[in-house]
């Protein structure tokens, strides 16, 4: 469906370091590509993202591929029923020597966040992602600590399983940017991964180790500047937010989205803008992130769930109600 | 339920109804059919004697112990007039009667909790009425069956015969097996309702009756260690009885009695059986040596002519109650079929349409006259387009300029072309359709204008006046 958009000479350089995450993360995770310019999106935006598939489809793979893409930080915390907030954001210990208080910081003080299974844990220890993933800070014994960007949590949830589950209260979904399902691969790619891993030449040992052309946080806080810039028309605007209010007026939603949909779904479509080549936003932008940024801002009605309606396809609907901006 | 209690619901059913069928009855005596219509109309009120029974015997109280006469009258007539109304059509009836015979609720508070009580009960409610009246008419059914299987081909049986359409004797006949019929399913039916109830109450109150239950039910395995009356193998003993008698008294199985007569084995019994069957009347042969047609009589008799005869009834109609019914009948199997079929094909068309609502080829919208905001009909495109583009390219408007030869196109493929564009879709999805379309061939003509016009309307950044020339001319050259 793309029209090719002529780029600029000065987006060239930008466009080269998209395309070298792209192609580096894609080397690694196969036959994902979707997931991974989504991923990518949400990088740009500064947001994070929900991440939900059964096992096995390389969901801590592609965050340890993105990891080393530029050289980041990366830390993994496995949720669990027991585990406490200050397991993830840190706590202060009392020195015996030194008579005071030192404080431990947590693994969250990272750049990437694997929050794996994170409806394993109970309500409380969920909610204390919120200061990080909504103020990019942790505050301990009072003291605010700010997290070093880029950061972004990346969190896991397997749609099979639900027995001893906690599903995440609606304030920390909506926190996530996007919700991604990862599915299987297909035969192709499926055949293509399985020969590059028996031969040896995809490993998760490998991974980090391929550093040329790495890109520093430095770039990566560049790009996300650069996604800010991109241009945004009103009508595009408007055309945006009608999406996310038409969410509040359909009878076969529950509860529609909120405004941060709204800012979601403008600030993805233009980082989707910009990773397409483009400094000004299309309708069709929008259209492209209306998916993974909507889906898990909604609440069906129990006649929908009844009638066998996913949130992915009610949605379709809603953007088949909403005329296309006017120019 | 129904079973373990099933006399003194039965009962507490059946007395209530006989003496009222009996009043109606003599009342009614030259209209059989009012009477069992207007006991159908009472159900609900009859049903009200064994629901209370039944509740009672449930929390292990006795029938009618402590029962005061006030207390049964209030049973029998609390919110009649609703029972009897507008709620007694409502297919959830054994559901809903407790709220109102026992509960007492009535009005807002009725209605309120049946709501409650109904959020996740109401179909299988629903299902049980279904269910248990088809029992009803089964029953119904299959008496008089049973008795023209007994009765075999020797006695012919007038159409309608049961309705006693020419005999009132045997519409009062017909009336008390009806009744019966009745009277045994509604134990049942009532029971099964009371005990979807109940469930029900214990989902919403839970702990409160479930230990209530545990007690009871513990207090009933104490006294099981008594020796207990079984009525059932009482029942089975007597009819047993009455069955080996009744073959004893019949004359025409006296030779059966008779040990000589009878086979020894079941193969002699085969062998015997087999032989009769060979021997006329069931076995008649005749040798033919030519060919022949065969009997006409006999095609009719194998075709079995329905139409035939149905029009030679016709034919000395007679405006009395037979030919009415036998017409009403007839328009009311047309009509249900008709009912079927529009159910079955509205039920389908929900079926395959995603959102729920019936799309048919005639649904289908005309060409849109807008599209991203730009009017695309006839009016609003000017005859010489290549005149109108220059006008503006004059002017220095090179947005009208372009506007305008992006409305020409839009309006040319989708008019003329036939592409199907819907309002909600973007420029590149338009795009995109016009690709597919494969009568179409555009050279990416229509491509390269949508390019230069999303940027002229997103990124604000007009071509220049010899690329808008040059798209128009295009657009013109593949168009033409």
């Amino acid at each position: 469906m793309s029209i090719e958009m002529d780029a600029s000479q000065a987006e060239t350089d930008l466009n080269e370091k998209i395309e070298f995450l792209r192609r580096t993360i894609g080397s690694m995770l196969i036959g994902q590509d979707d997931v991974i310019d989504q991923v990518l999106v949400v990088l740009l935006c500064r947001g994070h993202v929900l991440l939900e598939g059964v096992p096995g489809l390389g969901k801590t793979l592609l965050v340890k591929a993105l990891a080393a893409c530029f050289h980041g930080q990366f830390r993994r915390i496995q949720f669990t029923p027991d585990l406490m907030p200050a397991d993830m954001t840190g706590h202060s210990i009392y020195d015996m020597k030194e008579a005071r208080f030192h404080v431990r910081r947590g693994p969250v003080f990272t750049n990437l966040l694997l929050a794996d299974e994170i409806n394993r844990s109970p309500a409380k220890t969920q909610a204390a992602l919120l200061e990080v993933m909504q103020e990019h800070q942790v505050t301990i014994e009072g003291e605010a600590y700010p997290l070093a960007p880029p950061f972004m949590v990346l969190a896991t949830q397997n749609p099979i399983e639900q027995e001893g589950t906690y599903p995440l209260p609606e304030a920390e979904l909506d926190r996530f940017l996007m919700k991604v399902f990862i599915d299987y691969p297909a035969f192709d790619d499926e055949t293509r991964l399985v020969r590059q891993v028996t031969e040896g030449a995809l490993s998760m040992s490998s991974i980090g180790a391929d550093a040329d052309g790495t890109l520093a946080p430095e770039d990566i806080l560049a790009l996300q500047n650069e996604a800010e810039r991109v241009r945004v028309d009103e009508q595009v605007l408007a055309y945006a937010v009608s999406i996310v209010q038409a969410t509040r007026k359909a009878a076969s939603i529950l509860k529609g989205a909120g405004p941060r949909a709204s800012i979601g779904l403008v600030s993805a479509a233009k980082a989707w803008a910009l990773m397409n080549g483009r400094d000004f936003v299309l309708p069709d932008d929008v259209k492209q992130v209306v998916l993974p940024v909507m889906r898990h801002r909604i609440l069906l009605a129990p006649e929908s769930e009844i009638d066998g309606f996913t949130p992915d396809r009610v949605l379709q609907q809603l953007l088949q109600s909403i005329d296309a901006p006017r120019v | 339920m129904a079973r373990r209690w099933f006399w003194p619901l039965w009962i507490s059913w059946f007395v209530p109804a006989t003496v009222l069928f009996v009043l109606l009855s003599l009342f009614f005596y030259d209209s059989p059919w009012i009477v069992m219509s207007i006991i159908w109309w009472l159900k609900p009120v009859l049903e009200r004697l064994p629901l209370l029974f039944v509740s009672r015997f449930l929390f292990n109280e006795g029938a009618l112990s402590g029962v005061t006469w006030r207390q049964i009258r209030s049973t029998l007539l609390y919110g009649g007039l609703v029972s009897l109304t507008w709620l007694r059509l409502d297919p959830k009836r054994s559901f809903i009667q407790p709220v109102i015979v026992l509960e007492k609720q009535k009005g807002r508070a009725r209605r309120v909790r049946s709501r409650v009580l109904s959020y996740n009960s109401a179909s299988a409610a629903t299902w049980l009425t279904v269910v248990m009246a088809h029992v009803e008419w089964l029953l119904f059914a299959a008496g008089p069956v049973l008795l023209m299987l007994l009765l075999g081909t020797f006695v012919e049986l007038e159409d309608f015969w049961l309705l006693g359409v020419e005999h009132e004797w045997l519409a009062h006949g017909s009336n008390v097996f009806t009744l019966i019929c009745m009277s045994v399913v509604a134990p049942f039916y009532v029971a099964c309702g009371f005990s979807l109830y109940i469930n029900r109450r214990i989902e919403l109150e839970a702990w409160d009756l479930e230990l209530l239950f545990r007690q009871i039910a513990s207090q009933r395995t104490q006294q099981s260690d008594k020796p207990k009356r079984s009525s059932t193998a009482a029942l089975l003993l007597v009819f047993n009885l009455t069955l080996v008698t009744s073959f004893a008294l019949y004359p025409g199985t006296s030779a059966w009695a008779d040990s000589s007569v009878m086979p020894a084995t079941p193969e002699q019994s085969k062998e015997q059986v087999m032989t009769m069957l060979e021997s006329p009347p069931f076995t008649n042969e005749k040798e033919v040596t030519t060919w022949h047609w065969k009997d006409a009589e006999e095609l009719d008799a194998e075709s079995g002519d329905w139409l035939k005869d149905w029009f030679d009834e016709s034919g000395d109609f007679s405006w009395d109650g037979t030919s009415l019914f036998q017409i009403a009948e007839v328009l009311v199997w047309v009509a249900v079929a008709l009912l079927l079929i529009f159910l079955a094909r509205v039920l389908v068309k929900y079926v395959e349409s995603p959102v729920g609502a019936a799309v048919t080829e005639s649904d289908k919208p005309d060409p849109p006259r807008v599209l991203m905001g730009l009017s695309i009909d006839a009016e609003s495109i000017p005859a010489d387009i290549e005149k109108a583009v220059t006008e503006a390219l004059d002017q220095g408007d090179l947005r009208l300029a372009l506007s305008l030869t992006y409305r020409y196109a839009l309006h040319r493929l989708t008019h003329q072309y036939g592409v199907e564009v819907e309002h909600w879709q973007t420029e590149l999805e338009c795009a995109a359709t016009v690709r597919g379309h494969s009568e179409v061939s555009l050279d990416g003509v229509f491509d390269r204008l949508t390019h230069v016009w999303l940027r002229s309307a997103y990124a604000h950044q007009q071509p220049s006046r010899a690329k808008v020339e040059e798209l128009l001319g295009a657009m013109q050259k593949v168009l033409k």
